[in-house]
């Protein structure tokens, strides 16, 4: 088998509301094989769905316990199991994703894939139910380890204040509710509520399958095909509200932390695009993307503001996103350079060598994502529906981007929140 | 590729190539023709554990902690233009990174190789530190360090080597703190340097899509010779015994972290060692076994629990970490659990589940250019050839494991580091 352009491969249907993505290579040593359930981000469901993904990854019917099953994913040369939980947008992304080594690396010549594809498919149809539920002990250990995973958020105090800047940046709708949903809403869960969150997700989910790697795609579509012809169909497309609606007014909130530096982080509302917007993605390069962007050379290397400032682009809400870290006493200053930046750019002074330079780590980007088979798989899985495009593709469309294109943009952006997470604790002097 | 040493795997088809370049630096290339990118590495071998050397003259030479991460910082600046923007020119995505025993300047590209490996070699190879740019740099290094402390598994880490260790540097963060870099100047810098990039202490590893031989030309062109000769590390003098065996401390984090280690007398390790400790801990204590499951369904570990070998210079120790509210009873859980394995052997099925996994986990470590590369560097750096552990856990016996276990995980010489949510 060799590498195919994924440019020429068609998207399948399965069923109703249901897709499938091949992407054949033999240059990967591992395969993936991801199956992803979209639904409408509900702050009532949330955190019944995110308990029965975890729980549908752990055992299924024929392997009951999470032991068996582990030890069922280990003799398979480690394969894994992993149900995951994600916001996109105003959607609730929910996965279960099985990675095995290839079929040639199995020291008994077996076919992993099609054993790995097998159990896929068992935990997602027929998972260990008591009685039609799932078991009560397994629900509350699963409620547990939510609840200490959302607890944990906080330890990442880069990631929680981007949390937190989205959140505020979308309170009261669906992109600013957490996919895992609440403590309450956790201490809700019931065998009964789980369950039927399951069969609610078969019924009335968005289903995307994508396959990459070393394996017979023919017989590994039949099992999946198979497994989801059983299911009665209820399903009606998403639709999605990709855009924030602007307040008007600044929406500033500080938080305090008992920690060392203060993290800062500021959302724009962009206008609606019709496309992919790789104007805004270019503009995200250019702004905050890398080391050879406005905030890194002037915010950090220049004026020694912070430590870190970047950008992201977020097409599932049309929202930038800059954040940084930074000494809590440069928080002002930090901010007005940064607001400094973009104007700069919405006045069109981007140079034709910073443009360049962001043609060309974009670029590399999207090569990169086609080098192993969880890169390929994230980028396909981040992709709104009705954009199908390749990485090659957003690269060649990105090439065409102007300066001009992306000034227009940056003077149409608007800041919606300043959200700061303040640290205002004495640092430790010596680390000896 | 006659000017090359082939090192193949049969298990994966598949070789790496290695040259020693005539100035000393030391080469591995893994060519990968299906992938579109380049991956390329210089690595010295100084890390953040080298604070004590000596040249010929036999002097010990002592610098402050974090200058090796220092140095990697201002390697990048450049009287005239810095690194990072003459790779914007190429697209190449860059980076470096510092750890206990080296240091890595990286870079990633799909395009214009040989451009940005003309940067690499020549920017790491031309060191340019004035007293102002390292006034200037001791600010935003002094915000890394302030954003490491502020990181509850960093710090519950940190403090497990310093409560292990009561005087290998290993103990010591690796940028430092913020009053040692205080203390760096440009000539700290500039002896340092000359002490360990020499090109004898250097490796340059390159995988992707690139012949060796082209590799070679461009480094052939390149590199630069010296005449000097490198330093010596001064050998630690580190006990058997932890410095103290309970470390506690609380942050502001959302919920309690823990790591244990297990110290054991530093040793030379060698593939076969390395991969048989890797099973034995999976077999005691992996998401199969009895005791994961007991304080899984007993609410004292979730999902965080983590299993590590580290093993570094001077420096060998098994680590078990994670999330519990109850980590003095995870201690004492798997404490007993070695103990009752210690008398009893490990369970056939457990040791297998944990060999397989082994196997297919190394052999996904080979699976990205980068990873490859950093193998390579590796084996210089630890001289542990990478196929030669897949062959390891491919091969391992449980009798083997269960021998291993006579120089593993001595209940006495354990040091649990806790840190918890504040008041």
């Amino acid at each position: 088998m060799t590498d195919i352009n994924a440019d020429t491969l068609p998207e399948n249907i399965l069923g109703e509301g249901m897709v499938w993505r091949a992407i054949p290579s033999d240059r990967y040593k591992t395969s993936k094989i991801r199956i992803t359930l979209t639904m409408p981000m509900e702050a009532e469901h949330a955190s019944d769905r995110a308990a029965a993904i975890k729980l549908l990854s752990r055992s299924c019917e024929e392997y009951p316990t999470r032991t068996a099953m582990k030890k069922q994913l280990a003799m398979l040369y480690g394969a894994s199991i992993n149900g995951s939980v994600s916001r996109h947008g105003d959607q609730q992304q929910l996965w279960l994703e099985v990675t095995t080594l290839s079929d040639r690396f199995s020291l008994e010549r077996i076919s992993l894939s099609m054993q790995c594809t097998d159990l896929l498919c068992r935990v997602l149809m027929r998972p260990a139910l008591e009685n039609g539920l799932f078991p009560a002990a397994e629900v509350e250990m699963e409620k547990r380890l939510l609840r200490e995973q959302l607890e944990s958020q906080r330890n990442d105090k880069l990631m929680y204040s981007l949390d937190r800047c989205l959140e505020e940046t979308f309170k009261g709708q669906p992109a600013g509710l957490d996919p895992l949903g609440t403590m309450e809403t956790i201490d809700a869960i019931t065998p009964e509520s789980v369950t039927a969150a399951w069969r609610d997700l078969l019924s009335r989910a968005r289903i995307c399958v994508i396959a990459v790697g070393d394996m017979d795609f023919r017989a590994v579509r039949g099992l999946l095909s198979q497994a989801l012809s059983g299911i009665e169909r209820h399903y009606s497309p998403i639709a999605a509200n990709t855009s924030i609606e602007r307040r008007g007014s600044v929406n500033e909130v500080i938080e305090p932390a008992d920690a060392v530096q203060s993290k800062m982080c500021l959302s724009f509302s962009l206008p609606e695009p019709d496309d992919f917007n790789y104007i805004a993605q270019m503009f995200s390069r250019c702004l905050g993307g890398d080391t050879s962007s406005r905030l890194f050379n002037t915010v950090r290397e220049q004026l020694s503001l912070c430590y870190y400032c970047g950008s992201t682009y977020s097409r599932s809400k049309n929202c930038m996103l800059i954040y940084s870290g930074l000494e809590t006493g440069k928080l002002e200053e930090a901010k007005e350079e940064i607001l400094r930046q973009c104007r700069w750019i919405a006045d069109g002074k981007l140079t034709e060598e910073e443009i360049t330079a962001a043609r060309l780590s974009y670029a590399n980007s999207c090569a990169m994502a086609g080098e192993s088979a969880g890169s390929l798989i994230a980028w396909y899985s981040s992709l709104l529906p009705e954009y199908d495009i390749s990485p090659e593709q957003a690269a060649r469309m990105a090439a065409e981007v102007t300066p001009e294109q992306i000034a227009a943009l940056a003077a149409q952006m608007e800041l919606d929140t300043v959200y700061i997470l303040r640290g205002d604790a004495q640092g430790q002097e010596d680390a000896q | 590729m006659n000017r090359f040493t082939e090192f193949h795997s049969e298990r994966l088809n598949e070789s790496f190539f290695y040259h020693k370049h005539s100035t000393g630096v030391h080469i591995y290339v893994f060519p990968n023709p299906r992938s579109k990118e380049v991956h390329a590495s210089f690595a010295a071998r100084y890390g953040s554990i080298d604070d004590r050397f000596c040249f010929e003259d036999g002097e010990v030479i002592t610098t402050p902690a974090g200058v090796a991460h220092f140095l990697e910082h201002k390697l990048f600046e450049n009287e005239d233009c810095g690194a990072f923007e003459r790779y914007a020119k190429t697209g190449a995505s860059a980076n470096a990174y510092t750890s206990y025993d080296s240091t890595r300047y990286i870079f990633t590209t799909a395009a214009n190789f040989e451009q940005a490996f003309e940067i690499l070699l020549d920017f790491v190879q031309s060191p340019y530190f004035t007293e102002e740019t390292v006034q200037k740099e001791q600010g935003i290094i002094g915000q890394e360090l302030r954003m490491y402390e502020d990181d509850p598994e960093w710090q519950v880490l940190l403090n497990l080597l310093k409560a292990m260790y009561s005087s290998h540097p290993i103990r010591t963060d690796i940028g430092g703190s913020v009053s040692s870099i205080a203390q760096i100047t440009a000539d700290t810098l500039y002896t340092c340097y000359n002490a360990f990039y020499h090109p004898e202490n250097m490796v340059l590893a390159v995988a992707g899509n690139v012949q060796p031989e082209t590799v070679l030309d461009l480094a052939d062109r390149l590199l630069k010779p010296s005449t000097a000769k490198p330093a010596q590390t001064v050998p630690f003098n580190e006990p058997d015994e932890v410095a103290t065996a309970l470390v506690e401390r609380r942050m502001d984090t959302g919920t309690t972290l823990f790591q244990l280690g297990f110290k054991d007398t530093a040793e030379q390790i060698d593939a076969k060692d390395y991969v048989l400790t890797s099973i034995l801990l999976r077999a005691i204590a992996g998401s199969t076994t009895p005791l994961f499951e007991r304080m899984l369904n007993e609410g004292i570990i979730n999902n965080t629990f983590s299993i590590e070998y580290y093993s570094i210079r001077g420096a060998q120790c098994s680590i078990f970490g994670g999330e519990s509210a109850q980590p003095e009873r995870v201690r004492d859980e798997i404490i007993a659990e070695i103990e009752r394995i210690r008398t009893e052997g490990l369970d056939d099925e457990q040791f297998e589940c944990a060999r397989r996994a082994k196997y297919a986990s190394l052999i996904r470590s080979t699976s990205d250019n980068d990873d490859i590369a950093s193998l390579m560097s590796g084996m210089f750096i630890d001289g542990i050839n990478p196929y030669d552990m897949i062959d390891a856990a491919a091969m391992a016996t449980k009798a083997d494991a269960e021998a291993l276990l006579s120089r593993r995980l001595d209940a006495s010489r354990h040091t649990l580091s806790i840190v918890r949510p504040n008041a």
